[in-house]
């Protein structure tokens, strides 16, 4: 009885965070616990890290999408989520501004895989050439983003709640590497993964990288032209606007 | 390679000087002719027009990038004048004809791309390079077409195709005249700003 006049409650607030968030935490003194406890869904779910934002921490930079296209990315115009198609800054904004807080969570991956020359290029050519095997594995890390993004947002639906989720880097790479295109890209027949399929938040315009220095965490730039033994770790991040 | 943890607060202009002015001499070192910090408040864009990549001069190939980068100008101005500081530079070309044209560029984009990468692991993730001319002509030009203006396909040269200070609406002349300072921006015969580079560094 107890439970199911919680689940009412929840879900009246629920509804209220998709016409405009307001004063949600105030209303809503669950929020706190359950954001708690997504943090224990997104740690025990694989993240290395993961922190309850306030969606003004979110950092939005026009620079961020503009360095999906110069130098363009190999993903660039290829996914239905990345520029120069995706998410316009101005649409971000608005999706953001609609909630208050959110999970944000990274996944710490070996400097081996994400730095050097040959992971470049083998990311660069879509897993041809050497080094096939770690560039599988750090698609399982990209995965594992999507996933962590996934599960709490389904956590999150059944508490009544609208999440938005976000991944990291290319859902097209990892989910759909093996067909000839981004079928919601390029036919109205929509995408083929929606339940895992998320914007990186980097397509959106978020600095990501501000975003976890900003939070504490030791984020480093990885790529092609550093040695795996320079920097200590690469960091995957992804979000969760929760309500 | 010393690779920079990244900052949480944004670098102060001090610090960003210097590091710009690093910038400028390894510029130089790898074989710049001139090179200059500017400031990007001064930065004047021109009204381009969209031309679909279709309208150019006889016989010119267009890219996703040139004649005018095919994705939105008012964004792409907006980003660019979130910058502070850009660094400016110009190689001179080795002799003339199509092949020492192209050799040119093709150290014009190598150089532009290890700034912005030097930029990078020093800590300004968002250090974004331009060149000049056509990448396709330096990347592509035995393809058919540039396969990236293909919705759905991507480049073929990703992390290396850029557009040029020109296509972006910026005026090359003005720039290379803030390498001569004390000289106004050439006019005429005169106004072949030869090869530049820039990178916005933060």
């Amino acid at each position: 009885m107890k439970k199911a006049a919680e689940r009412k409650k929840t879900k009246s607030v629920g509804l209220s965070a998709g016409t405009g968030a307001g004063s949600l935490s105030q209303e809503d003194p669950l929020l706190e616990g359950r954001l708690q406890e997504l943090l224990g869904v997104a740690m025990r779910a694989g993240a290395s890290d993961a922190k309850v934002i306030s969606s003004a921490d979110v950092v939005l930079d026009p620079r961020v999408r503009l360095k999906c296209l110069i130098p363009r990315c190999s993903a660039a115009g290829t996914c239905v989520h990345c520029p120069p198609d995706g998410l316009p800054l101005q649409e971000t904004a608005a999706v953001i501004s609609r909630y208050r807080k959110g999970i944000f969570f990274r996944v710490v991956v070996e400097s081996e895989l994400v730095s050097g020359p040959v992971v470049s290029e083998a990311i660069a050519r879509k897993g041809a050439g050497q080094n096939r095997a770690a560039l599988m594995l750090l698609g399982a890390y990209y995965l594992l983003v999507l996933q962590i993004a996934a599960l709490l947002e389904r956590r999150a639906r059944q508490w009544g709640y609208e999440p938005s989720g976000y991944g990291a880097g290319t859902c097209r790479d990892v989910l759909c590497l093996f067909q000839p295109h981004c079928r919601a890209l390029l036919t109205p027949r929509g995408c083929r993964h929606p339940d895992l399929s998320r914007p990186s938040m980097e397509s959106c315009g978020m600095d990501v990288y501000t975003m976890g220095a900003n939070v504490g965490w030791d984020i480093y730039p990885v790529g092609g032209s550093v040695r795996p033994e320079d920097v200590p770790k690469g960091s995957l991040m992804g979000l969760v606007l929760v309500a | 390679m010393e690779v920079a943890r990244i900052r949480a607060t944004r670098t102060d202009l001090e610090r960003l000087k210097k590091d710009a002015e690093a910038l400028c001499r390894q510029a130089l070192e790898e074989g710049a002719k001139d090179a200059r910090v500017i400031p990007c408040r001064d930065l004047r864009f021109r009204k381009a027009k969209r031309t679909g990549g279709g309208r150019t001069q006889a016989g010119a190939k267009p890219s996703l990038h040139w004649p005018s980068p095919a994705y939105p100008l008012d964004s792409l101005r907006e980003g660019l004048g979130r910058y502070r500081l850009a660094v400016v530079f110009r190689l001179e070309a080795e002799g003339s004809g199509p092949e020492k044209d192209k050799e040119a560029l093709e150290r014009l984009y190598r150089l532009v791309s290890r700034l912005e990468s030097a930029c990078f692991y020093k800590g300004y993730h968002l250090a974004l390079g331009l060149a000049s001319g056509n990448c396709r002509d330096v990347f592509c030009s035995s393809e058919r077409r540039c396969q990236a203006m293909i919705k759905g396909k991507p480049c073929l040269h990703p992390n290396k195709a850029r557009p040029s200070i020109e296509a972006c609406g910026l005026d090359p002349a003005v720039l290379a005249a803030s390498l001569e300072p004390g000289r106004g921006a050439k006019k005429g015969r005169q106004a072949s700003p030869g090869l530049l580079g820039m990178v916005f560094v933060d």
